[in-house]
């Protein structure tokens, strides 16, 4: 019963502090129910202050140090207003202790500088940080905290943290990060488009090839393909790779880092994949064009599909409404794979500085992060979340996403985009190695010089 | 005070400061990366002493890097076929000629003020498939064959950067060739021409050799530019497609920064400091005149 009060004064507290930030946002049109919801937000605060954090909340003071990456300059980026919110609130919540934040726009330049500053044992209390290999130096080099107490004493935090998540970040007997996003990669497709040139979703690789010739008949870009970004070319590479082989060649030589590269079923996953090319799947001059100009063309009802991450999901829904939908890359006939295997994977992990001085209050603002009322909102705003278990109002939430989510919870299979578990040196040798292959060189050939790569890198 | 000067101690005293300074930021660093070009270390944990292994690494295991050599090469030939010649012309007339000389000198000037990035990324759009304006000429004229991913094409990625970079450093050229012409005497020039001279035997037979001091000028700069080429190949290209434009820098950028190779990326920065030594002594050599 307790709880359930709680629960309620806390929604009530959240409900109260976004019309307030509404307010500040857009001037002055809900200024009448503020009053009351002050009082309720003290209340709420004291009640469950004192259950999450286990009696802890006398503690919680002092100054903490958190890094992160958003790009406020970007109104699309919803984790920028996130990470912003969560500030206030938790500087609400607990008065006592100050989040000194530091934020980097660009992904890229905040990995040289988590990376300089670690090197530096500048580490700071709380961190945003990557999973698998590019978290494994952090933490060899003994600079992570590791989380498993935190989430086992904390039976809110132990109820929405899922256990394939932090299997990303877990190295020995310990966890070290919780990852904030879940992310897939589908092939979203118009529906109108489809409609009009009387398209039904492919059942089959071969009805792919037939769908993406009609299209390409009548001028329309099947498949967008942003491929100067040869990551993306991946993608439909792995999918293939997957119908035709099953996993367990995937599960070998990408999760075992077996260099094994010189496996003839590499090189015909390449073959395959050339087939779409033919087929003008991807229009001609795909390896000129960005990731995001391809984004943009799909968004903008230039082209009838295209393989991307659900990231890009909201500015779809955005841009094309209903007419947006998706399916996964259809099966091969008399391949092992199956069209319920997804490429899917955990991001974005936050994680707390081995030697940070202020432990309690690090892991106060973490647990605070994950709570259900900050996850449900990141939900809400659109994003696919790692966490299990968040009452999330699918009124609230494009149609297309609780699909996703549905969608990714029932996968068969889940195959982590293998630029990842590859690490980036044979990671981002694959992706060229892939584009090589979209390009129409000979596939052999360049999955021999990535098995030679690999060799190197792995030993035999 | 003349005295003063000719002690030795004073003018170490008064070398000193600057010494320091240009210590702390050339040849110390220089010998650091050497350093570090025999050790693997990815900035966060302890640095393992490999010895030469980085460097067997590069030549035995490494396609990309022995791809960037090449590449890199590449880039300096082109970029000499396309801004050296093409200078020249434009000094000549631009000192030679009778209209707006001062007025083509400035406008050809202008793109060597610009950042590299901007003119790399304003060569982007000149170049895209679809909106590029390149693309849209060739369309006007309908031949629709020859319109292409300019960037994206493994066969003319290497050629359109290049032309981007002479766009840009053409200009800067054609001024150290103006100083070079106007410093030829006009009396040798009207000498033969009375002597029945047409303007191409003047340009061949006077102006060139005369022109050669400042030639080797061009070509050092040219040459150093190119090996460490690395802005307009980022921003236009970044390396791709299939490493068909990575060269040396962007290689060492991607190794040490990218993937956290600190020590393997120090090594190819060692190679390539050793090409520049090597290259630029090469066209000393080449262009040395009698009297040095």
């Amino acid at each position: 019963m307790k709880k359930a009060i709680s629960m309620f004064l806390a929604t009530l507290m959240l409900a109260g502090l976004m019309a307030a930030c509404g307010n500040s946002d857009s001037g002055s049109s809900t200024k009448s129910s503020d009053a009351g919801s002050v009082a309720s937000d003290q209340e709420a605060d004291s009640q469950s202050g004192g259950e999450e954090t286990s009696g802890e909340a006398g503690q919680v003071t002092g100054t903490i140090n958190y890094w992160y990456s958003a790009n406020e300059a970007n109104p699309n980026d919803f984790g920028a207003v996130w990470h912003k919110k969560n500030l206030e609130l938790f500087a609400e919540k607990y008065p006592d202790a100050k989040v000194a934040a530091t934020v980097v726009t660009d992904g890229e330049q905040y990995l040289t500088k988590i990376t300089t500053e670690m090197a530096a044992g500048n580490v700071p209390d709380v961190f945003r940080t990557w999973l698998t290999g590019r978290l494994e130096p952090f933490v060899t080099a003994d600079r992570v905290h590791p989380l498993n107490d935190l989430v086992e004493n904390t039976p809110a935090l132990k109820n929405v943290i899922s256990e394939n998540a932090v299997s990303l970040s877990t190295f020995g007997d310990s966890f070290y990060a919780l990852p904030l996003i879940k992310s897939g990669e589908v092939i979203f497709y118009n529906k109108k488009l489809f409609a009009d040139n009387g398209l039904t979703v492919p059942e089959t690789f071969d009805e792919l090839v037939a769908v993406c010739k009609t299209l390409s008949e009548k001028g329309i870009t099947p498949m967008a393909l942003g491929n100067k970004d040869n990551w993306i070319g991946t993608v439909p590479y792995m999918a293939v790779f997957n119908r035709l082989n099953g996993n367990d060649l995937y599960e070998q030589v990408v999760i075992g880092k077996e260099a094994k590269f010189d496996d003839p079923a590499f090189a015909q996953a390449g073959e395959k994949l050339y087939e779409l090319v033919e087929a003008g799947a991807f229009g001609s001059n795909f390896n000129a064009i960005k990731y995001d100009e391809a984004t943009t063309s799909f968004a903008a009802g230039k082209a009838a599909m295209t393989f991307d991450g659900t990231w890009s999901a909201p500015t779809y829904i955005d841009k094309l409404g209903d007419d947006v939908d998706f399916f996964n890359f259809p099966e091969i006939p008399g391949g092992k794979g199956s069209a319920n295997d997804w490429l899917m994977n955990y991001d974005e992990g936050y994680a707390i500085g081995k030697d940070s001085q202020n432990i309690p209050t690090a892991e106060a603002f973490l647990a605070f992060m994950f709570s259900e009322e900050r996850q449900k909102e990141f939900a809400e705003y659109g994003n696919l979340i790692a966490c299990q278990n968040i009452p999330v109002d699918a009124s609230k939430v494009a149609p297309i996403l609780t699909k996703l989510n549905e969608t990714f919870d029932n996968a068969d299979f889940m195959i982590i985009p293998w630029d990842n578990p590859l690490g980036t040196n044979i990671g981002a040798e694959l992706n060229n190695i892939t584009q090589t292959v979209l390009a129409g060189n000979n596939a052999a050939e360049a999955f021999g010089k990535l098995q030679k790569a690999a060799q190197a890198e792995w030993g035999e | 005070m003349e005295k003063m000067l000719r002690k030795k101690s004073t003018i170490a005293l008064f070398v000193l400061p600057a010494l320091i300074i240009f210590a702390v930021f050339m040849p110390i660093p220089l010998v650091a990366s050497l350093g570090l070009s025999a050790v693997k270390w990815d900035l966060i944990n302890p640095a393992q002493m490999v010895g030469l292994d980085n460097f067997i690494n590069l030549f035995t295991n490494d396609e990309t890097f022995l791809r960037s050599i090449g590449n890199t090469l590449q880039y300096l030939v082109l970029s000499v076929l396309f801004q050296i010649p093409l200078a020249f012309l434009l000094a000549v007339m631009v000192t030679r000629g009778k209209l707006f000389e001062k007025f083509f000198r400035n406008m050809l000037f202008i793109p060597v003020t610009l950042s590299g990035t901007a003119v790399s990324l304003m060569f982007y759009f000149v170049y895209h498939p679809e909106t590029g304006i390149l693309n849209n000429i060739i369309r006007l004229f309908g031949n629709k064959d020859f319109q292409q991913g300019w960037l994206g094409d493994e066969n003319t990625a290497m050629i359109s950067v290049c032309v981007a970079v002479a766009w840009q450093f053409v200009g800067y050229h054609m001024v150290i060739f103006v100083t070079g012409i106007t410093s030829i005497s006009e009396e040798v020039i009207e000498a033969a021409k009375i002597d029945g001279a047409s303007m191409l035997q003047v340009i061949l037979r006077i102006i060139l050799p005369l022109m050669r001091p400042v030639l080797k000028v061009s070509l050092v700069l040219i040459t150093t530019s190119s090996l460490k080429a690395f802005d307009s190949i980022f921003v236009m290209t970044g390396g791709g497609p299939m490493h068909a434009t990575e060269v040396m820098a962007s290689h060492m950028y991607t190794k040490s920064f990218l993937q956290l190779q600190y020590g393997y990326g120090s090594a190819i920065g060692v190679v390539l400091f050793l090409l520049c030594v090597v290259c630029s002594g090469v066209i000393s050599r080449l262009l040395r005149t009698e009297d040095e």
